[in-house]
């Protein structure tokens, strides 16, 4: 076994492998650049050491000699590259092989391979597995349009050396063929350092299951069952789960026994998935295969038992399955689980990355809730350098349904302020009746816009309490002169419904008979102007809905004869807008409701109403 | 109005500020439609009826004015005495001669401004008013309404008692006592009643907010100029009814001469000569309404002359209709008053309803160390509180270490009274499709130079943020007039990249 392992990568993955290694007893070392120096995963290390130049924190992940360096120097005899990053490059793998140090992965010829997806496509017809249709690749914008002359669309246009979505684009219409290639090969180069591309064929709603593989250097490769990663945007995953639903046993079967073929015919060592497209007449095709650990490997470790980041570290020591305890006829699925990847994205913002300072930040838990974390917490920093995800929330249950409705529940713990996150979104996908049957398809999101239009978290603890900070910085008012509490002044009160009074008369008698009663009474009638006119003219009308509301049941008590309460209309409506921060119309609810047994009165303009400027005529 | 009486309305009191019946007529109409609320219609009190030199505003007047009401279908006659002008004799005169000439109930507001109106009720009970409009004796008193208390003890026991228990009434004054302490900030100032009132004739409403002006203009020891100007500027206009919005008139045209330390003749003469509130032009122009004693010539003549006018009345757009039938109130509100319903809704936004929060915390923040309870709804209870405030950073930002529910937070605080240092960003002005925006925060990278020509649609520069990467480009060809960044630099969204012309 290892004395202490190297992980060429952060957030989370870099806490998963430090926690394996740890169960391992191997030591652990950290690398991060300047700008991760408060990122959490650092100090979930043994040993952490800054890489790379302030300034260009993604450029000192891709540092080969700067790692290897870095593992050098901290005697780390093994790198793990996690997802990513430098994790397919077969460079690095080379690298480490040269410099003496266990890259714990596969070897870098098989990185080549995997890595070229033509190759791969190749390998895969030469086992025997089904392929789609393709050009040859070329970085030549024409060449490529030549090939695409008989090709049916929608297509995809794929770069050679693509991944997690990027330079890749779906082409619908011939006529945008030419725009696509030139955008992927720029955002290709910028990313991978090579425009190369290819273009393939397009299996319509296909859901996306991959299989998960193991293999060991004396060329035994088992598998731990499928994923289904169909719920995607862009072409990434959001919520994944094993095992996939509705499978046909048989066709399960035929896609773990291709995958296995697959690894063995390129003499696949350590983890890594084969990626197939099911088509809606069950017809699958390979599409790719990750040679690394992937974002989504939780979801297996749940449903199988096995802790594949832990099998990877003894694989690449040297154990064989056998010693790691991997027999196919003993590895099973057990329930469900499924994965969200909580991000800052804003869904209802075209799934803009926010950034800023996170104020709270807390976590769920509880049976069934796994959490693999590690690079944020309250107070920290998101900036635009890296990857959005926060946090992968998995749970576990007997079937998908309990499994979703765990994720639900955990969801719903979840308060994280001072970003926006995806959670509002994971919720409404996660409930989805399509999702909870199993008839996700990588369309899913697609073909339900609703899913974006989720109600936002109402947040109102960190608003009011950015509004009371401010107040409390700025005291637009100046300091409190008077620490009486007018509630305290009210008079005991029998809280009983309020007794008939003169609104039950007007509503007897209706307006005109209302009226000859009062000309008729010899008690003169009295108005209360308490709650309108007197503190017009004394207080600016600022006399808050709540302090009106606090003393007007006790007022209905105590004076049901009362002519009318004098409560709306004036400065009162524009004041509680501009001033008060209140709708004019919720004061008259609110009002209405407390005192059911006087009138209330308003004053109004018969020209403008409440305004002071001539308005449309209806 | 239908709304209103929807939500609950019963009684609503129609006035206009220059007491013109045609403006208060489709008002009472809209009110009788409605069917259960009560219109009562105003007529604005002003001036000195039982004076012999009052020549426009005579019980004449004031009978023409009811019998108009009377014929638009009002329930009740109301009299509005705004600034308090109305004495005993006169009340009781008027009261009279309204109650004998209709059959309606008559009721009367007034505003204690000289200190003396329980009289003038008491003056107006004698002669068969029917209703009266008091309030709560701590709320009471100066520019407000008479105290009810005062008035409940007068006619208990009498022929007219109000029937309202005197116990009753008082038990209720400690809370608006100490009510009326939390919002001693705006307190008007008036430490006392003023016989000031009968030179001036200023409302109740507007004499707090005048002094206020005039602290401002740095004549709060000399509010008697400020007086004595709204008096000269009264008269210049006409001798008009002042209620808001005529009041604001007056009070824009007095603070403005005062402002200039005009002379009112001078002005009078020659009023093309001075810069005039755009209120006054407006009420000059005919936007409020014929005043009741004619246009003020040549004054208004010369006033408006060259000055630009503006239309007063647009018709109400079909999208607007609409929204009015399924949305009357949000849409009441954004037609009646756009600019602070945006403020509402932008707070509301910001900081949720505010409604929730007590009125000390509203209008003073908290006071360090002191944890306050918030109900946010039934069973759901915030506790927060402030515990350090840190030193402003060179952007004018404080942290402020709060808690909620008893867990630390920061929050990030703009002192106003610092000022910050930091050049900010230049910000694209979305009205003008040339300046190309930021669409969102990342990293820019121009691929355009100044001076190059662009065409409608072409790609100026790439954001990336994170793991997405983004084409920007402009809506609008020419030529790149200049670049507001660096070729590659983080921006915030909205940020101005670019300009093209």
């Amino acid at each position: 076994m290892f004395r202490k392992i190297l992980v060429a990568n952060r957030g989370e993955i870099a806490v998963r492998a430090f926690r394996a290694a740890t169960e391992l007893g191997v030591g652990t070392v950290a690398v991060f650049p300047y700008e991760d120096r408060h990122a959490e995963y650092r100090l979930k290390a043994d040993e952490s050491y800054q890489i790379g130049d302030k300034g260009h924190p993604v450029r000192a992940y891709l540092d080969i000699d700067g790692i290897v360096a870095a593992a050098r120097s901290a005697e780390a005899d093994a790198i793990y590259p996690g997802y990513g990053f430098l994790s397919e490059n077969p460079d690095l793998a080379q690298a480490c092989e040269t410099a003496g140090i266990t890259f714990i992965g596969p070897r870098h010829e098989v990185l080549e391979l995997t890595g070229n997806k033509a190759r791969a496509i190749a390998a895969a017809r030469e086992a025997g597995l089904p392929t789609l249709t393709g050009s040859e690749p070329s970085d030549d914008v024409d060449t490529l349009l030549a090939a695409a002359a008989d090709a049916t669309f929608p297509l995809f246009v794929k770069a050679v050396s693509g991944g997690g979505g990027r330079g890749m684009r779906r082409v619908d219409d011939p006529a945008k063929l030419r725009a696509a290639i030139t955008e992927a090969m720029r955002e290709a180069d910028a990313a991978f350092g090579d425009s190369r591309m290819y273009l393939e064929e397009a299996v319509i709603r296909p859901r996306h299951i991959e299989v998960q593989v193991l293999g060991d250097a004396t060329g035994h490769v088992v598998h731990l069952f499928e994923r289904d990663c169909s719920v995607q945007r862009r072409h990434q995953k959001v919520v994944e789960v094993a095992p996939a639903p509705n499978l046909d046993p048989d066709l399960r079967a035929r896609m773990c026994a291709d995958a296995v073929r697959f690894a063995t015919h390129i003499n696949y060592v350590n983890a890594g998935t084969v990626e197939f497209l099911l088509g809606e007449d069950g017809r699958y095709v390979f599409i790719e295969m990750n040679p690394r650990i992937q974002v989504e490997h939780t979801v297996t470790e749940e449903v199988t038992d096995v802790d594949l980041v832990s099998s990877q570290i003894r694989i690449a020591a040297g154990e064989t399955l056998e010693q790691v305890g991997l027999r196919q006829e003993d590895i099973h699925v057990r329930g469900a689980a499924l994965q969200c990847r909580v991000t800052t994205e804003d869904p209802s913002n075209g799934f803009r990355p926010d950034t800023g300072r996170i104020s709270v930040y807390r976590t769920p838990g509880g049976a069934g809730v796994r959490l693999d974390g590690g690079v944020v917490y309250a107070g920290s920093e998101v900036g635009a350098h890296f990857d959005s995800m926060l946090t992968k929330l998995t749970c576990r249950g007997r079937d998908l349904r309990s499994a979703a409705r765990r994720a639900y529940r955990a969801l719903t713990e979840f308060r994280i302020r001072g970003v926006s996150t995806n959670i509002p979104f994971l919720e409404a996908v996660i409930s989805d009746a399509d999702f909870l049957d199993g008839h996700a398809t990588t369309s899913f999101i697609d073909e339900r816009p609703y899913l974006l239009h989720h109600r936002l978290p109402a947040d109102r603890g960190t608003k009011l309490l950015s509004y009371l900070a401010s107040v409390t910085v700025n005291k637009p008012n100046g300091e409190s002169r008077t620490t009486v509490t007018p509630r305290d002044k009210l008079p005991a009160d029998d809280a009983t419904p309020p007794p008939a009074g003169s609104r039950q008369r007007l509503l007897a008698l209706g307006p005109a008979g209302f009226a000859a009663d009062l000309r008729a009474s010899r008690a003169v009638a009295v108005t209360d102007t308490t709650f309108r006119d007197a503190h017009q003219s004394l207080l600016a009308t600022r006399v808050r809905t709540r302090d009106l509301v606090k003393v007007a049941p006790t007022m209905a008590r105590l004076l049901p004869g009362l002519f009318s309460v004098e409560a709306w209309g004036g400065a009162t409506y524009d004041v509680a807008l501009r001033f008060l921060k209140e709708d004019p119309w919720a004061r008259l609810d609110e009002l209405h409701a407390a005192i059911p047994n006087v009138p209330l009165q308003m004053l109004l303009r018969g020209r403008n109403t409440v305004g002071y400027t001539p308005y449309p005529w209806r | 109005m239908a709304e209103a009486a929807r939500s609950g309305l019963d009684i609503f009191r129609i006035f206009d500020a220059l007491n013109n019946v045609d403006q208060i007529r489709p008002a009472i109409e809209a009110v009788l439609e409605t069917d259960v609320a009560v219109a009562e219609a105003a007529l604005c009190y002003t001036g000195n009826m039982t004076s012999p030199g009052e020549t426009l505003y005579t019980l004449d007047y004031y009978l023409r004015l009811a019998e108009q009401l009377v014929e638009a279908g009002a329930h009740i006659l109301a009299i509005k005495d705004m600034a308090g002008l109305l004495r005993a004799p006169a009340a009781a005169k008027l009261v009279t001669a309204l109650r004998s000439r209709f059959d309606l109930p008559v009721h009367l507001h007034t505003h204690d401004t000289a200190g003396g109106q329980l009289g003038t009720l008491l003056s107006a009970i004698d002669a068969g008013v029917d209703a009266v409009d008091v309030a709560s004796a701590a709320m009471a008193g100066t520019t407000s309404q008479v105290s009810m208390s005062a008035l409940v003890a007068a006619l208990e026991g009498t022929e007219r008692d109000t029937g309202l228990s005197l116990d009753a009434v008082t038990r209720l004054e400690p809370y608006f006592e100490a009510m009326r302490k939390l919002y001693a900030p705006f307190e008007s100032g008036l430490p006392g009643p003023t016989g000031r009132v009968y030179h001036h004739e200023i409302p109740g409403g507007q004499l707090s907010n005048l002094r206020q002006q005039a602290i401002a203009l740095g004549l709060g020891d000399r509010f008697e100029a400020i007086e004595d100007m709204y008096a000269a500027a009264n008269r210049i206009l006409g001798n008009i009814v002042k209620v808001t919005p005529s009041s604001k008139v007056v009070g824009d045209l007095a603070l403005a001469l005062v402002g200039r330390k005009a002379d009112p003749s001078d002005f009078e003469a020659n009023p093309g000569a001075y810069d005039i509130p755009e209120s006054v032009i407006g009420f000059l122009n005919g936007d409020l309404g014929d005043p009741p004693g004619g246009w003020p010539e040549p004054f208004r003549t010369k006033a408006l002359q060259g000055r630009v006018t503006r239309p007063v009345e647009t018709e109400l757009s079909a999208d607007e209709t609409a929204a009015l039938a399924a949305n009357p109130r949000q849409t009441l509100n954004r037609l009646l008053f756009p600019g602070p319903t945006r403020d509402y809704e932008e707070a509301v936004a910001d900081f949720s309803e505010l409604t929730v929060l007590e009125t000390r915390e509203f209008l003073h923040g908290l006071r360090l160390d002191e944890e306050v309870e918030v109900e946010l709804v039934k069973g759901k209870k915030l506790l927060l509180s402030v515990s350090a405030i840190g030193e402003p950073d060179d952007r004018g930002m404080r942290q402020v270490v709060c808690a909620v529910n008893g867990q630390m937070r920061t929050v990030s605080i703009r002192d106003h009274a610092v000022k910050s240092t930091v050049a900010l960003a230049e910000r694209a002005d979305p009205s003008v499709p040339g300046q190309i925006p930021a669409p969102f925060a990342g990293v820019v990278t121009l691929i355009v130079e100044a001076g190059d020509e662009v065409t409608a649609g072409q790609q100026v520069a790439t954001i990336e943020a994170m793991k997405m990467e983004a084409a920007i480009t402009t809506s609008v060809a020419g030529t790149v007039k200049r670049l507001a960044i660096g070729h590659a630099q983080a921006v915030e969204g909205g940020d101005l990249l670019l300009v093209v012309e």
